[in-house]
């Protein structure tokens, strides 16, 4: 039977895995960053899956006890605030993206109009000159 | 032809080749407009287009192939072109197929036309995963929209007004479409749409220069997912 903090961390993969792919579905989470949170998910999944796994994690860094419950509940919540923020970041840059779109032909529009302009000017020179 | 055309070459660091398309495309259409859109390159292309004789539409910053062929419909539709066509700016595709695509657009027999390279007898082969994702991709679109399409990623297409119009309108409300799967999105909605969709035989030149940008390892990775998740969501309406 797994300890209570291992199906919390199982409970909090499964929505970020639930959530990664609904972004996506929905067209909200670019590629990168969906298979980085995907990654994220799994990994939480299986190190609260397989508790014993945090021991080689304590052994790397020499401590006895690596997480205690303040700490994996702050890991959590600034778990969720990144994977928020990711997902405002990437609904950004989508308008970022269509509004550059629009910005580069208004742009464009502009220019053709100020050199049809200027031909228009040299052309009636040069009828006044005729004359 | 009396009506406006307008040639859209999405360009991303092709200072190699972009020149040669639009010079070879100008000499052959004259009576065309050629628009290179650049996405944020970082080489020559620019300039190599410009001396060719294209208008250059620069994006400030690299935003991938989904938004420069987007921002080619906006042209489009603002200018009040009646017809588009797009050529890739790597020189695999001839300028000389265009009037393949465009004649069937004139005569009305479709909204979209696509030149595919799995209907013409000599075809440049690419990697086999790529081709057999093509493949695979090409025939599943199929069988969900009742459409014929063998050459679902196919670079040269041709829209008439009505398909831009439509198509723009749906992009500008939706969330970014991922360039490895934009084709595929943009067949299941025009079929959706009421557009009509044809293919022609095209043939193509090998790419000489640089790799293609559509085409990656983790994009090749990830591309099942999308399709499947793409579909579901054309499942739902």
């Amino acid at each position: 039977m797994l300890e209570r903090y291992s199906l919390i961390g199982l409970g909090v993969s499964l929505i970020i895995i639930f959530v990664d792919f609904y972004l996506l579905r929905k067209r909200k989470i670019n590629g990168r960053g969906f298979v980085f949170w995907f990654l994220m998910g799994v990994g939480l999944g299986l190190f609260s899956g397989v508790p014993p796994l945090f021991s080689i994690i304590s052994d790397i860094f020499g401590t006895e006890y690596l997480v205690s419950g303040i700490m994996g509940a702050g890991f959590l919540f600034f778990l969720f605030a990144f994977f928020y923020l990711y997902y405002r970041i990437s609904e950004l840059h989508s308008h970022l993206k269509k509004l550059v779109m629009e910005l580069s032909v208004a742009r464009y529009s502009e220019k053709r109009s100020s050199s049809s302009d200027a031909q228009k000017k040299v052309l009636k020179k040069r009828k006044s000159k005729r004359k | 032809m009396s009506r406006k055309v307008l040639v859209m070459i999405p360009a991303y660091n092709e200072e190699k080749t972009v020149g040669q398309v639009v010079k070879s495309t100008l000499v052959l259409y004259p009576d065309f407009k050629i628009v290179v859109v650049d996405d944020g390159s970082e080489d020559r292309t620019v300039e190599r287009a410009e001396e060719a004789g294209a208008d250059v539409v620069s994006l400030p910053f690299h935003c991938g192939g989904g938004i420069a062929i987007q921002t080619g419909y906006l042209i489009a539709a603002n200018n009040g072109y009646d017809y588009l066509v797009k050529i890739d700016a790597d020189g695999q595709h001839k300028p000389e197929e265009i009037p393949k695509l465009l004649n069937s657009l004139v005569n009305g027999e479709a909204d979209i036309v696509t030149g595919s390279r799995y209907l013409a007898p000599n075809m440049n082969n690419g990697p086999v995963v790529r081709e057999g994702g093509i493949v695979f991709s090409s025939t599943l679109v199929s069988m969900f929209r009742n459409v014929e399409v063998t050459d679902i990623t196919s670079g040269m297409r041709a829209w008439n007004r009505r398909a831009i119009e439509t198509l723009l309108s749906e992009y500008m409300n939706r969330g970014l479409i991922e360039d490895s799967i934009f084709w595929v999105v943009e067949t299941l909605l025009a079929s959706r749409k009421g557009l009509s969709l044809k293919e022609v035989p095209i043939e193509t030149f090998p790419r000489k220069y640089g790799k293609s940008k559509s085409f990656s390892f983790g994009k090749m990775l990830l591309y099942p997912m999308r399709l499947l998740l793409t579909l579901v969501e054309e499942i739902r309406g």
